[in-house]
């Protein structure tokens, strides 16, 4: 492990141009993060063509960079004007905006940038303790309980989505999307329709720039006007920023819990950063005695979610990496990369490629730093962005992203695609689908379907076989938990009601 | 604000929209092999299901509870122009090609939507262009579609 440590230093050391495509994720994934409802994601799927070109260490390095810097973009959003840039950063809202109303913004982004920056480092802390013995938990897994992780990689995701009748639908049609093309199992081609494009299937890129980055702009161009709507960009002031960042470090329980929590809830597939992020937030203020003033403009209630917001991208690596089961939509788009980089997620890749994977820790590692020092010299001009007219924001990413969906196999059956699953993310939008759950599953169904037809080879036919292997029953009632959960909530909430 | 009024839960139209994609694909998996059809079709028959409880559900709320939907005209105006748009690029950039595309599309966009000034819409477009020209063409060498019309 140290060699690989060594190795990937090095590759930082000797090359100035990664260091800078890092930059380039920071400067991206905090200019996103600002940005109300685009985010991490979006920046992610508008910028996967770009890394077509580069070594696959140097992509994941710039895709790190936005990883790791747009949830402290997220936060300067929610703390000055109310609207949080990522959904995580909701619940940073709580007492960010108060403090803004009572000019102490600069306190709150100081506070949230340090939070944000060390939760971040102890999330990084705890991929690099975890990993080596994730790696050697992988390694007992065969095809049934392969099967059975994608299966609870879906189902707690759909069941995270909301709406879980819908969350299934979508996650059907991403499953259907993934058969497309030839099956090299059984020699057959499906849904081809005897279009000689489609025999390689649906390309992942182009469906995740339709379903994020064009549904988003045509999102902005039903709304109207500029991206925050509700605030006085006259009205932002700044200051106090080093008062913010010693708060932290008087309240370091805060830090700690937040980031641990954030650490532990990101490496379960589908809960992701929202749920961090409010959990700690409630455990800080549950457990404050001291001058709790939570939701009144309390800086330890932008401390606890900030920490667990960035810890919690460390924890969700570890899914991704090791089993090659996404967490969330920005892991799913963060596959993508690795797999079109010929980094195939999964036990091989920790053996294989370790040092790569201590490319992508240290770029997380060095983005917290960096985005939370490009927050502090720039958050009163990167909140201005929000108040760009979408008119000028509209058309630039509409051509970019379409011009990225084509330069993928230089073929305009993309592009096409692209569009057309732009007007379906919109539509999933309108009619409250979940895309996550179509993303995971497109992404999930190929590894899904192989490890079920392996399994029932080694069954000879038997599908009862999934349950006398130990470690798939054991999933198994992950998943059935999973799915009783949302069930046990609503019978509570009826019997208090 | 002007409103139409469907006598009926709008989310029957996605349900019934996915029933037909599933029985369809149901359908078509009828035909491959025991390897390349069982999952799909096993998926098919789920689907079906789920897509058929889904329209249940919206048609019991449309039947029974005599749910509703009212659609703001300016709204369905806004998105059709929306979708009108995104057409036109895709045809612009089929006829013209990229190049041309990126600063003709972004200028008529900031100019006839945007209603800016001549001068700001040139700017934006020409930055655009050369964003896309800097980085794809020259950093990343990759050869944009020309558009047929050339």
């Amino acid at each position: 492990m140290l060699e690989s440590l060594d190795l990937a230093v090095d590759f930082f050391l000797s090359d100035w141009t990664t260091i800078v495509y890092l930059m380039m994720g920071v400067l991206i994934g905090v200019l996103f993060g600002v940005i109300p409802g685009l985010g991490g994601t979006t920046a992610i799927a508008l910028l996967l063509p770009l890394t077509f070109g580069m070594q696959a260490e140097q992509a994941i390095t710039m895709m790190g960079g936005i990883v790791g810097s747009s949830a402290i973009g997220g936060s300067v959003a929610a703390i000055l004007l109310n609207a949080p840039g990522t959904a995580p950063n909701a619940a940073t809202c709580f007492d960010g905006y108060p403090m803004t109303r009572q000019g102490k913004a600069g306190i709150a982004i100081g506070a949230a940038v340090a939070a944000s920056s060390i939760g971040g480092l102890i999330g990084v802390v705890v991929l690099i303790v975890v990993l080596p013995i994730t790696r050697n938990i992988v390694l007992m897994f065969g095809p049934p309980a392969f099967f059975m992780l994608a299966l609870l990689g879906l189902t707690s995701l759909t069941v995270a989505s909301g709406n879980f009748l819908r969350g299934l639908l979508a996650a059907c049609v991403g499953l259907v999307i993934g058969f497309v093309g030839y099956d090299d199992m059984g020699g057959t081609q499906r849904y081809t329709f005897g279009s000689d494009f489609l025999w390689d299937g649906v390309a992942l890129v182009p469906i995740l720039i339709g379903l994020f980055a064009i549904a988003e702009m045509l999102k902005l161009f039903v709304e109207g006007g500029a991206i925050a709507k509700e605030a006085n960009a006259a009205k932002i002031k700044l200051a106090g920023t080093w008062q913010g960042i010693k708060s932290v470090f008087s309240n370091m329980p805060t830090v700690f819990s937040g980031s641990i929590i954030g650490s532990i809830v990101g490496m379960v597939p589908g809960v992701g950063g929202t749920v961090s992020s409010f959990l700690s937030y409630s455990f800080a203020s549950q457990f404050t005695r001291k001058n709790n003033h939570f939701g009144k403009g309390d800086v330890r209630g932008v401390i606890a979610p900030e920490a667990a917001n960035n810890a919690k991208d460390g924890g969700s690596l570890i899914p991704t990496l090791a089993f090659g089961i996404p967490g969330s939509a920005e892991m799913a788009l963060f596959l993508g990369v690795l797999i079109m980089h010929g980094m195939t997620p999964g036990p091989m890749l920790l053996i294989e490629r370790e040092w790569s994977i201590m490319v992508l820790i240290i770029a997380l590692a060095l983005a917290t730093v960096m985005s939370g020092l490009v927050v502090l010299a720039a958050a009163r001009f990167l909140v201005m962005v929000s108040f760009l007219n979408s008119a000028i924001i509209i058309p630039a990413v509409l051509a970019i992203s379409l011009v990225g969906a084509y330069a993928l196999n230089a073929h305009m059956g993309d592009v096409i695609v692209a569009v057309a699953f732009g007007f379906i993310g919109y539509m999933m939008i309108k009619f409250d689908y979940p895309r996550i759950t179509l993303v995971i599953a497109l992404v999930l169904g190929s590894m899904m379907e192989r490890s079920f037809l392996q399994s029932m080879t080694i069954f000879r036919g038997d599908w009862t076989g999934f349950f006398s292997d130990t470690t798939s029953l054991i999933i198994f009632c992950l998943v059935l938990l999973a799915l009783a959960f949302p069930v046990a909530h609503k019978i509570r909430g009826v019997l208090t009601k | 604000m002007k409103t139409v009024r469907l006598p009926f839960s709008a989310g029957i139209i996605p349900a019934l929209v996915l029933l037909a994609f599933a029985v369809g694909g149901w359908w078509i998996a009828q035909e491959w092999g025991r390897s390349s059809g069982m999952f799909p079709r096993f998926l098919g028959g789920v689907f079906i299901g789920l897509a058929t409880l889904e329209l249940g559900i919206h048609a019991f709320k449309s039947v029974f509870r005599k749910a509703e939907t009212l659609i703001d005209s300016e709204e369905f105006r806004k998105q059709l122009f929306g979708f009108g748009w995104l057409g036109l690029l895709l045809l612009m950039i089929y006829l013209l090609g990229f190049m041309v595309t990126v600063v003709l599309y972004v200028f008529l966009f900031l100019r006839l939507h945007g209603r800016f000034s001549y001068l700001v819409s040139t700017s934006i477009a020409i930055g655009s262009v050369a964003f896309v020209y800097l980085i794809f063409r020259r950093l990343l060498e990759y050869s944009l579609f020309p558009g047929i019309l050339w």
